[in-house]
């Protein structure tokens, strides 16, 4: 038990029975409130609003926005796919669940945060999109859109102190482990940290 | 910029080792080490400055040691070392903070490697040899190594190139370490700072503002426009970045650097 999210209000996306789930309670663990937001694959604006609508109702203020990537949606195929032959409809939907969908809440959530001058947006994307892997093509796309619209939402954002940053996942990181690395970016121990990316690598060698 | 956080039980019996611990970033380092629960060996050549921060650790109620080195000698980075096993009974992070840098009056094309020879002794050199004091001390229950490197790296200020190319030396040879000694459980990061709060700084912008006869104000707007925060950071903010990478927090994060400068660099 600490006290690094003490008080702060947060709304986590695609809250399920993995990442999500470990990302909530470790920010729980760290004296926050979070609030499950949309599946990640949600990306109706409506839907969005309501959500963030309600997460202000309850919890009064927003500081921290996670948007966390499903990969391992089921609507999803991880089956590799040259690009040669693959049908680029996957790669749309793909697009759809990893990119349009967080940027949809975040869309939401900016300016609840621009009314406080203050917040923290942590973008969680898995695989490393700077090495991308042959074959699997569409999700190394669009986390790596994923990581070019954090640079930019921290740049226009960064004037309402708002910070954005993103987390990537490595292959052989527990979802505990990341939660951990998540509560760094989330609390005021990376207050003058925006626009980064943090490699979770595990221990290399 | 100003809100605080309860670090309280991140590095709870632990200790650390904090290098170059004068008035600016090492003795903030230092205190949010010691503020996290860990007890403290401090470094430096100027024994007086160690004392004085001893003391500030001593009022949040850890225990500092305080050991006055030049890293350049390995004899003294041993002894260095040693302190934190013999006297605190063991050894868990070690704060790379101390460098120098060369005298910066001469632009390139009078270049003199003379001066250059200074900032790699100091910034790579007696870095690595401190570094590699600790690592057996390391090995029993792993550690955390982590270098204050610079923006510099990225975007070398012409008259302190020599600095600018140790530091860049020090980071490739951090993510050599990190791969060589990941099995150990030892971890290898470098935070890179930026422009930082000092009055070294404000010096600079009144001289600065002086020779363009605008105000010195003027000139700090023109560094905070530089990052999209709009804000120079202080090395206790700096210091927070530190303290992450010395935590459990980033247990699973190494021969990574991070820019901790408000956003000005990004990649």
């Amino acid at each position: 038990m600490g006290s690094l999210l003490q008080g702060k209000k947060c709304l986590v996306s695609g809250v399920g029975p993995g990442l999500g789930r470990e990302i909530a309670l470790a920010f729980a663990r760290e004296g926050a409130n979070a609030v499950p937001g949309p599946h990640p694959e949600s990306t109706d604006p409506e839907d969005c609003r309501r959500i963030v609508d309600a997460a202000v109702a309850d919890l009064g203020r927003l500081d921290v926005l996670v948007l966390h990537a499903v990969t391992d949606d089921a609507s999803v195929s991880d089956v590799p796919q040259p690009f040669e032959t693959a049908d680029l409809d996957d790669w749309r939907r793909i697009m759809d669940v990893n990119l349009f969908g967080a940027l949809q809440l975040a869309h939401a959530v900016i300016p609840v945060m621009k009314a406080q001058g203050a917040g923290s947006i942590v973008f969680v994307s898995s695989r490393d999109n700077r090495n991308a892997s042959p074959f699997q093509g569409g999700d190394a796309t669009a986390k790596a859109a994923r990581y070019t619209a954090a640079q930019v939402l921290a740049k226009e954002l960064g004037p309402h102190g708002i910070r954005v940053n993103t987390i990537v996942l490595g292959s052989t990181v527990s979802a505990r482990d990341c939660a951990d690395a998540v509560v760094f970016f989330a609390s005021e121990l990376s207050s003058v940290v925006t626009g980064q990316g943090l490699d979770l690598t595990g221990m290399i060698s | 910029m100003t809100a605080t956080v309860d670090t309280a039980g991140l590095l709870d019996g632990r200790v650390a080792i904090v290098s170059g611990v004068g008035p600016g970033m090492g003795r903030s380092i230092a205190l949010a080490l010691a503020r996290a629960g860990a007890d403290v060996v401090l470094g430096a050549r100027n024994e007086a400055s160690l004392r004085a921060v001893a003391t500030e650790v001593e009022v949040l109620g850890r225990r500092a040691v305080c050991v006055p080195t030049d890293i350049t000698d390995a004899v003294q980075c041993r002894r260095f070392v040693d302190a934190a096993a013999n006297d605190l009974g063991r050894l868990d992070v070690l704060v790379n903070n101390a460098y120098a840098e060369e005298d910066w009056h001469d632009p390139f094309d009078g270049f003199d490697p003379e001066r250059w020879r200074r900032p790699i002794d100091v910034n790579v050199f007696g870095t690595l040899q401190l570094s590699q004091a600790a690592v057996p001390h390391m090995k029993a229950s792993g550690g955390s190594i982590v270098m204050i490197t610079t923006l510099s790296v990225k975007n070398p200020i012409p008259l302190l190139a020599g600095y600018a190319a140790s530091k860049r030396a020090l980071t490739t040879a951090a993510q050599a370490m990190a791969k060589e000694l990941g099995t150990s459980g030892i971890r290898v990061n470098c935070v890179a700072p930026g422009h930082i709060q000092s009055d070294t700084l404000s010096e600079y912008f009144d001289w600065n503002a002086e020779q363009r006869g605008i105000s010195a104000n003027d000139v700090a707007e023109e560094i905070r426009a530089m990052n999209p925060l709009h804000y120079i950071p202080t090395s206790d903010e700096i210091a927070q970045a530190v303290l992450f990478f010395a935590s459990d927090l980033s247990r699973v994060i190494t021969g990574q650097t991070l820019d901790v400068n408000c956003g000005r660099t990004m990649d």
